[in-house]
């Protein structure tokens, strides 16, 4: 590994703190929030509020997971 | 153009461009991919030899992009540089470990191949189980059951936490079928679980399939079950299956544009039935001059994909091959329109910026015509005689010029010898030219003008390919005098 790589390396291993990771969840929510306060506004059927593809809802436990998110194009 | 339900929103709530709910300079749906953009380019220059000499020759600075707005001036890329680049466009490091794969459908013959890492799909689930965690209602609800399609057209499926109960089902074959409807009848009685299914999910050519089906078999899905959403993702939603499907299931719809290559696409909107992107991926909408359009416009969709949540294969302003319209300030995220695959559209023959016709302007209006022939995808099924519910129109544009005017000849294959019905073919292509004309005012009003004229040409059954995603729609016949 070049130093360049390696140093980058070093710089990223931050990435998976506990810290940063709940800081991107947070950034994610707020871009997801403003959708969610349409839904429950408009008074959509709950479910879709949570629900937009692969952005499914979920308590801290029970969480079964969904394949999704290869997509294919239209 | 898709259709959609009118907007219920509070306009208090419809301020996408409205920085003052942002923080700092970045409107919310911006705010992650600010986060990751700079890391996401100096990774990729770092680790892929591709990135970095793609960059390099450009003359930038990988270290200056900390913007979503610093990505216009890199270089787009597309599939094929891509593939013929190998492991030299992808990031490997000393630890990594590949845990799945997944490629492109390979309709133009180059099937292309996307790593995802052990690392890169630990911290999407991760990531999920919070996010999903976080943004749940604690209001006592039992977990949704979903019945989900699991077809691996484009290889294995990345998991992603939720909160619901996935059933798998499958309709290629009878008993899959009877089975799903089994499940779709079945009470549960499972501490924290809904009693029956209320979601449906997965491709939708094999949700519309399925619905064909149960309908052929006389099943009434609206009363005999309990369906309330359906979630499909893949291929172009018609307005038509739209309405089928709602009004079949009772259910609401809402579907998905991905590309297999990226992590991330856009879910469809209930408000301003367009789409959004997913906040863990970059959309940007570039015109035929090659600039980014702000504010509204139709271009070719330009994706980035997100570090972390993409590792191993980096996509950066990477080319999808869709047109798409965009309007930034249309709903509470930037409303993204989807018209076809940009091989699909025809352009004005000396400007390609101006768009005549899109590939969903003339699937949308060949999908409503049931005299239309259509590719067959399945044959297999006993119950199920009508084998078009989900094959696309059989259909090839011819453009000829002569002089200062051109032809434009749409032929359209019928499931019938179009001579043998004279006075009802007549009526279709009425019908056909008018409806293309509605959609398009640009080529309504040359047609008007006399500087071109549209003519729809009917074919008998067996003469045209499916339309197909990978090969044009309409080709140029030679110029003459």
């Amino acid at each position: 590994m070049s130093a360049q790589n390696s140093s980058y390396r070093q710089a990223s291993d931050g990435l998976y703190s506990e810290e940063n990771l709940n800081k991107l969840v947070g950034l994610y929510n707020k871009a997801k929030s403003a959708g969610d306060q349409l839904a429950v506004a408009s008074a959509t059927n709950a479910i879709h509020t949570y629900l937009e593809g692969e952005a499914l809802a979920a308590e801290s436990f029970e969480l079964q997971e969904v394949a999704a998110a290869t997509g294919g194009s239209k | 153009m898709k259709v959609g339900a009118a907007s219920a929103a509070p306009s208090s709530l419809l301020r996408a461009g409205d920085r003052s709910v942002a923080t700092g300079d970045s409107p919310p749906h911006d705010l992650l991919r600010n986060e990751l953009i700079g890391q996401t380019v100096a990774r990729a220059a770092a680790l892929s030899p591709f990135y970095r000499r793609l960059y390099e020759q450009a003359g930038i600075d990988p270290a200056a992009i900390r913007h979503v707005r610093d990505l216009e001036p890199l270089p787009t890329v597309e599939k094929e540089q891509l593939r013929l680049a190998g492991r030299e466009a992808q990031c490997w490091e000393p630890d990594t470990r590949v845990s799945h794969v997944q490629h492109t459908t390979g309709t133009t013959g180059n099937v292309f191949f996307t790593y995802r890492s052990v690392a890169e799909t630990q911290f999407i689930r991760d990531f999920f189980s919070r996010a999903n965690a976080a943004r749940a209602v604690d209001d006592g609800t039992p977990t949704p059951i979903m019945l989900q399609i699991q077809v691996p057209y484009h290889g294995t499926a990345m998991p992603i936490p939720a909160k619901v109960f996935v059933l798998p089902f499958a309709v290629n074959e009878e008993q899959l079928v009877d089975y799903a409807i089994m499940l779709l009848r079945k009470e549960f009685d499972l501490p924290g679980v809904d009693s029956r299914a209320s979601i449906l999910s997965g491709d939708q050519t094999q949700i519309r399939a399925f619905t064909d089906y149960v309908l052929q078999r006389g099943f009434e899905p609206r009363t005999e079950f309990t369906i309330r959403l359906i979630n499909l993702q893949g291929r172009h939603l018609t307005s038509r299956w739209r309405t089928i499907l709602e009004e079949t299931w009772g259910a609401h719809v809402t579907d998905r544009f991905s590309v297999s290559e990226v992590l991330g696409g856009a879910a469809s909107c209930p408000f301003c039935a367009g789409y959004h992107f997913d906040p863990y991926v970059v959309p940007e909408v570039v015109d035929a001059r090659g600039e980014v359009v702000h504010g509204e416009g139709t271009g070719s969709l330009v994706l980035t994909a997100l570090f972390p949540f993409v590792q191993l294969q980096p996509m950066i302003r990477y080319r999808s091959g869709d047109l798409f319209a965009v309007r930034e300030d249309a709903c509470y995220a930037p409303r993204f329109e989807f018209q076809g695959r940009a091989l699909h559209a025809l352009y004005d023959a000396g400007d390609s910026r101006e768009l005549l016709l899109t590939g969903v302007d003339v699937v949308d209006v060949l999908d409503a015509l049931p005299d239309v022939n259509r590719m067959v995808e399945s044959n297999d099924l006993t119950h199920a005689r009508y084998n078009q519910a989900t094959g696309g129109p059989r259909a090839h544009g011819v453009r000829r010029r002569t002089g200062g005017h051109e032809e434009l000849t749409l032929s359209v294959e019928l499931t019938f010898n179009a001579p043998l019905y004279a006075q009802h073919v007549a009526g279709l292509e009425r019908r056909i030219r008018e409806a293309l004309l509605h959609r398009s005012s640009r080529l309504a009003a040359r047609v008007a003008a006399g500087t071109t004229r549209l003519r729809i040409e009917f074919v008998a059954p067996g003469s045209l390919s499916a339309l197909e995603r990978g090969t044009p729609l309409w080709s140029d016949a030679p110029e003459t005098a």
